[in-house]
């Protein structure tokens, strides 16, 4: 058939028509391996990985939040590994209660992202079997508080409030280890240098039970 | 040679349509702001996370019950989020329907949030003494956080300063119980975005 045509057309305009055809089907191949980028469904342009580091993240004035991620990691991976090293932890007849502390912030970062570190770190404990073994993990009261006033009927809540006005429960200060968190930096010229701290402290005494410290340098 | 000549013609205007209109039109994100993809995302993350967790996994079917009442999820990001996007992010894990028959095998109920119950009154039911019959164990709570860093980068084809910003965005679904405050299961999920152009646009 294709010789017969070929025959019945010497002039060889049907062999330019496939060319052509045969180049088109080339030009959207190539469209379509340009765009090879673009990016799958679902508005997912922009997104980069947590974990990887960015021009904005090195030259800002605030601390990377890369740092900040993997020292939020170091610190749940100590606690658990020392843990059961803790005798005031480990010889406690019932598990021990972890709290959130305080965040004392002296460095240029927001405070709000310090706070992202700790709930972090918290939350790392309460998956880890390990450390929940040894501890019960309690919500702050001023998250709860509010959540029980608002949804509680009336009447439940005149119940509940005890005379220092709290609506939920309170517990032996002797049981409770918070975990705090101390945040430093040092600047000279172009270059910060932080020093992160997290410690977990007996809210009775006071005394330091566990420290994790971190230096980290930057230059923008 | 004709042939030829449209041949490299054609494979020239594709190539550069290629180039020039088809990724074009896929510039450098101009915003970081939290898509519809990255809630989802999170949600289905996070339920995978809740449907391993040891937390069910040591309840059955004649576990004690336990009502969970899914609460808004609270806003601590730098965007911007409406109620209906807030109880999105609750709601995709919360009360996602294989989540629930999940939760109805382990004994666990889930409530309507009390600014659903005022179908109640329509049925003549004081909602009162329903919530007191009803009276949540547990909570269920949702939070967005974020922590957002930006810089000038770089300089413009006019000679602007060019400015990058990225924000890590994190989201952490909590099971707490109403008046203990123990921390019962925890789920996480976080993502990043980043953005270049100018901060004033």
């Amino acid at each position: 058939m294709t010789e017969a045509t070929e025959t019945m057309h010497p002039n060889a305009r049907p062999r330019a028509a496939r060319a052509g055809l045969l180049g088109l089907g080339l030009a959207a191949m190539v469209v379509a391996t340009g765009c090879q980028n673009t990016p799958p469904p679902g508005n997912t342009g922009g997104r980069v990985d947590p974990y990887r580091s960015t021009r904005a993240d090195v030259l800002s004035p605030e601390a990377n939040t890369v740092t900040l991620l993997e020292f939020a990691d170091q610190v749940s991976e100590a606690i658990v590994a020392r843990i059961a090293q803790v005798p005031e932890i480990y010889s406690s007849p019932n598990p021990v209660a972890i709290e959130l502390g305080a965040l004392v912030n002296n460095t240029q970062t927001p405070s709000s992202d310090f706070a992202i570190v700790r709930r972090r770190v918290f939350g790392n404990l309460i998956n880890s079997s390990i450390a929940s073994g040894y501890a019960d993990f309690y919500e702050a009261p001023e998250i709860v508080d509010p959540q029980y006033e608002r949804l509680a009927p009336r009447d439940q809540i005149a119940y509940r409030r005890d005379s220092a006005g709290d609506l939920t429960n309170r517990y032996d200060p002797n049981s409770i280890f918070i975990l705090n968190g101390d945040f430093g930096e040092m600047i000279r010229g172009r270059q910060s240098t932080y020093l992160f701290e997290m410690s977990l402290t007996n809210l009775q005494s006071r005394r330091i039970v566990f420290n994790e410290q971190v230096v980290s340098k930057q230059t923008r | 040679m004709r042939i030829v000549c449209w041949f490299l013609l054609l494979i020239g205007v594709g190539s550069g349509a290629g180039s020039g209109v088809g990724c074009a039109a896929t510039p450098e994100s101009r915003t970081t702001r939290l898509q519809a993809a990255d809630v989802l995302g999170a949600a289905d993350d996070v339920r995978e996370q809740l449907a391993q967790s040891d937390f069910l996994a040591q309840r059955g079917a004649t576990s004690p019950e336990m009502v969970l009442l899914p609460t808004i999820a609270t806003n601590r990001s730098d965007d911007r989020l409406t109620d209906g996007e807030r109880w999105m992010v609750t709601a995709g894990v919360a009360r996602a329907p294989a989540v629930l028959g999940l939760m109805r095998e382990k004994n666990i109920a889930v409530q309507a949030p009390p600014t659903a119950a005022g179908f109640l009154e329509q049925y003549g039911i004081d909602p009162g003494a329903h919530d007191r019959a009803n009276l949540p164990t547990h909570l269920f709570t949702a939070e967005v956080a974020s922590i957002a860093r930006a810089a000038a980068t770089g300089l413009s084809s006019d000679a602007r300063a060019l400015d990058e910003r990225r924000d890590t965005y994190f989201v952490r679904y909590e099971i707490v119980e109403a008046t203990g405050r123990r921390v019962l299961w925890n789920g996480s999920a976080e993502l990043a975005r980043r953005a270049t152009g100018l901060l004033i646009d």
